[in-house]
């Protein structure tokens, strides 16, 4: 059928048994909320425009810390008014899925045009050291499955997911199987409390995975207050040093171990050693696997590696592919080389950047001349 | 004064026969001697209790500021977020179950500064959620400056001239937006609290409760607790609170008068 990536989403989101949207109009993700107004009622849920993008993410927060599914899509100049209450629900451990639609920025910016300069937002933005999950579809299929996936993890890691796609990649429509999800893909990943805890149930109890079982308002004997304050492991406010060092390290550890429920990179290369290794995200994936293939049937060694998990993300994974190449290209529609910027320091020696803010897709040729160029 | 041993046990087992206890947390309240918001604890306390309300099933909603410290004093499911945005995750709390019973509180910075963009909108989708806002004109979590409902000339160390802005009228404010349910209250009064408390919790739809307090720590000439006393009053004798225009006169004329303002009829 035809799908388009904004339509993959609303449909992952339903079939991944989404009960609340929240959401203020803003291109190019409001189509999602338009596609979900229509379609959430008839399975029992509810759409609310908010008013503005701060209460949206507000109320998905809300839903979730009461048990259920909620979800919000925005664009960059959304997304930053979000960002304090995102690093809230890092801190108080509350799950949330916000879909990012990358347009031209900043401010305004480009709201009908594509670019890829919303990664180091979406990783890093907000106060503290705010660990969340950030990952990037590159096709539209993946826009489904990845929907349905930050569903499972933000309620196993308790923490906000971010899904990042931008213009191209939401607007454009390919041909494809429609996407269902399996039972696995459904399966509940919650993790509540034991009876063994009840009546003395530490919320923010520090375990080994960094996951603490998360209680539901209505189960009796887990009463607890959720806070961005730092906390005690009962939930109490604590900024003792010990504490604050205890509670930061054990939110990483959570983070860092959701890599194993992320997919990791995927190699599209035959040789154990390339002269050039070509690295995308996103929609600009897709022009980099059209060079790379292009120039391999030429005879030429090189390779793509397509990365979707931008954090955490797979050190060995990319590291062992860049062992492998002599250079390594990054193209991204951003003048900052942002994926370059996050990952770079793997590499043993500077990755080169192709950089273009045309507002325009990635074209392949000027990866294929890229590659050329560096050969 | 001293207090004789007996004496001392018979106040402590009238305390705890009030039932009071049975709803506070473990974690003492960290207001200063003297605060406003130890009444407006006890009314909403007591609101909770004698509505038979499970505590398991009732949420407490904050902001940041003095009041947004309110749920970790007592004993229900508790969600402290972030300055200016308890409704809107109130919002979302209610929505996700309904057999909540949901309470927002606040200070008047967190709901008529930072947080005033969001009343209008709870109040229009008429969400069921009751609202405390605890108005002691001044921001006290960080040391006294103006707040949005501080008088004009209002001096602390932030406006040693005198504040310069005027303030605003939180229950006009909430009439207008149009919330189906509107009282005013006083934190010297908790009965009167748990009274119109025990109204907005039967009321489906969204309450909004502007309850008059005193910072005795950084307000030393406006809301004291002597001004506070002299010039709240009950409302006019025969108010109708069913009439939407006769509780907005009342706002704006009548602004020390306590009680249920409004009520929209079902």
């Amino acid at each position: 059928m035809l799908l388009s990536g904004n339509v993959a989403i609303a449909r992952g989101a339903l079939d991944a048994n989404l009960k609340l949207y929240f959401g203020y109009p803003i291109t190019p993700a409001t189509p999602i909320m338009e596609y979900l107004a229509k379609a959430l009622p008839e399975q029992g849920g509810r759409v609310v425009q908010m008013e503005d993008e701060i209460s949206s993410i507000g109320a998905v927060m809300g839903s979730f810390y009461a048990g259920k599914r909620a979800m919000t899509a925005t664009s960059g100049p959304g997304f930053a008014l979000m960002t304090e209450l995102i690093t809230h629900g890092i801190m108080a451990e509350i799950p949330a899925v916000i879909i990012d639609a990358q347009r031209g920025g900043p401010a305004t910016g480009l709201p009908t045009k594509t670019e890829q300069s919303d990664l180091h937002a979406a990783v890093f933005g907000g106060p503290g050291d705010s660990a969340r999950i950030v990952f990037a579809p590159t096709k539209v299929t993946e826009c489904y499955q990845y929907t349905v996936r930050s569903f499972q993890l933000a309620e196993k890691y308790q923490v906000p997911v971010i899904v990042l796609t931008d213009f191209f990649l939401d607007n454009r429509v390919e041909s494809v199987n429609m996407p269902r999800a399996t039972d696995e893909q459904l399966a509940d990943w919650n993790i509540y409390p034991g009876e063994e805890t009840r009546d003395r149930y530490r919320r923010y109890e520090v375990t080994e995975s960094g996951i603490s079982p998360r209680a539901v308002p209505g189960m009796g004997g887990y009463l607890f207050t959720a806070t961005g304050l730092e906390h005690s492991e009962k939930g109490i406010p604590d900024y003792s040093p010990e504490n604050h060092m205890k509670m930061t390290e054990k939110r990483h550890r959570k983070i860092q171990g959701a890599l194993a429920d992320l997919p990791a990179p995927e190699i599209f290369s035959g040789g154990d050693s390339m002269d050039v290794g070509v690295i995308a995200w996103g929609s600009t994936f897709g022009a980099a696997l059209e060079a790379v293939l292009k120039a391999q049937k030429e005879g030429l060694r090189v390779g793509a590696l397509k990365i979707t998990s931008l954090f955490p993300y797979h050190k060995d994974v990319i590291r062992g592919f860049m062992d492998r190449c002599g250079e390594i290209l990054i193209p991204e529609l951003n003048y900052e080389g942002q994926l370059a910027d996050l990952i770079g320091h793997l590499h043993r020696k500077d990755v080169v950047r192709l950089n273009r803010v045309t507002g325009m897709p990635m074209p392949a040729s000027a990866i294929y001349e890229n590659i050329r160029s560096l050969l | 004064m001293k207090t004789s041993g007996k004496a001392l046990a018979s106040q402590v087992a009238k305390i705890e026969d009030s039932r009071v206890f049975s709803i506070r947390s473990e974690n003492l309240p960290t207001w200063c001697p003297g605060c406003g918001y130890f009444g407006i604890h006890q009314g909403l306390n007591n609101a909770i209790q004698r509505a038979g309300l499970s505590h398991q099933r009732v949420v407490t909603v904050s902001g940041i500021g003095c009041a947004g410290r309110y749920p970790f004093f007592t004993h229900t499911y508790g969600l402290h977020t972030v300055h200016g945005r308890a409704l809107p995750v109130a919002t979302g709390v209610k929505l996700a179950n309904p057999e909540l019973t949901v309470f927002a509180v606040g200070g008047d910075g967190d709901g008529l500064g930072i947080g005033g963009g969001h009343l209008p909108h709870i109040a229009r989708r008429n969400v069921d959620v009751n609202y405390l806002l605890f108005d002691n004109s001044i921001y006290g979590l960080t040391k006294g400056q103006p707040s949005p409902s501080s008088p004009i000339g209002f001096t602390t160390k932030a406006s040693p001239q005198g504040n310069a802005d005027a303030p605003l009228n939180g229950t006009l404010m909430a009439l207008a937006y149009g919330a189906s349910f509107v009282a005013r209250l006083f934190a010297g009064d908790p009965e009167g609290i748990t009274e119109a408390l025990m109204e907005g919790i039967k009321h489906k739809g969204f309450a909004f409760f502007h309850v008059y307090t005193s910072c005795v720590t950084f307000d030393k000439t406006f809301k004291t607790w002597p001004h506070l006393k002299e010039w709240v009053h009950p409302l006019p004798e025969g108010h109708d609170p069913s009439n939407l225009k006769s509780a907005m006169s009342v706002a704006l004329d009548d602004p020390f008068s306590l009680g249920i303002l409004y009520k929209r009829p079902e």
